[in-house]
């Protein structure tokens, strides 16, 4: 199986971030499982998105489409992700994010944050999440087997905070 | 050349906005030099209402008041839906 290679690894301070934006379908559990060999700790956090196999107004989908800003994109991940970093110590971050065609059950996104307690890596884990859905440059068409649709907005969190 | 003032700007669309307009990028030349963001808007544009619109000037998120210089780009794009 071909893979790809992370481009970026960052260090800031005590704490490393990695991110990639993908092309290509992946596999959330090698991802993770190459990442967390050097980058575990006591607290490993994960989180896999996939696509649904329904639109937003509930037809069959038949694929997603995921569009970015290239450069703009990049820069407010990074960014966000450094500024976490610095206000948290002995942070390990990985996230990739899937642009183009992407079918029914595929990873979207994956994000790893490691940590020395479970607060903090499940802290980071939902914000760092959240950040991906609202204040980054991405935006999902959705395909069915009539036509297309642009995604309004985003799905609800499925609980009340 | 060198040293020749640019009076061009970049003008990138995204998403939803790209596909109503149907275009995604082109040059423009900009003749006032107080230009706003708004006022391109409103050049490009004639159907689609601002609400909601994200707007960039050089990939930094700004707003619709903001000038414009020669060289700038200039992107508008619809609420994000990622992750």
């Amino acid at each position: 199986m071909m893979r790809w290679h992370l481009c970026q690894c960052l260090l800031v301070d005590n704490s490393k971030i990695q991110f990639r934006i993908l092309k290509e379908t992946f596999n959330p559990y090698k991802e993770f499982e190459l990442w967390e060999n050097f980058n575990k700790s006591s607290a490993n956090s994960f989180f896999i998105g996939r696509v649904r196999p329904f639109d937003q107004y509930g037809n069959d989908l038949r694929k997603l489409e995921i569009v970015h800003y290239k450069g703009m994109t990049e820069k407010y991940i990074e960014r966000y992700l450094m500024k976490i970093s610095r206000k948290q110590d002995n942070l390990s971050i990985l996230l990739l994010h899937r642009i183009g065609f992407i079918y029914p059950d595929e990873p979207i996104i994956l994000i790893a944050v490691s940590a020395n307690h479970r607060g903090i890596s499940n802290k980071y884990l939902q914000e760092i999440l959240e950040f991906t859905k609202y204040k980054v440059p991405l935006w999902k068409k959705e395909w069915t087997f009539k036509g297309s649709s642009w995604v309004k907005k985003n799905t609800d969190l499925g609980f009340e905070l | 050349m060198k040293g020749e003032k640019s009076n061009k700007i970049k003008v990138v669309l995204l998403s939803s906005i790209a596909q109503d307009l149907g275009w995604n990028e082109k040059i423009l030349t900009i003749e006032d030099s107080e230009m706003t963001v708004f006022s391109v808007w409103n050049l490009i544009n004639s159907k689609l209402p601002q609400d909601n619109i994200i707007v960039s000037i050089n990939q930094e998120i700004t707003d619709m008041k903001a000038i414009i210089n020669p060289d700038d780009e200039v992107a508008f794009m619809p609420m994000f839906t990622g992750g």
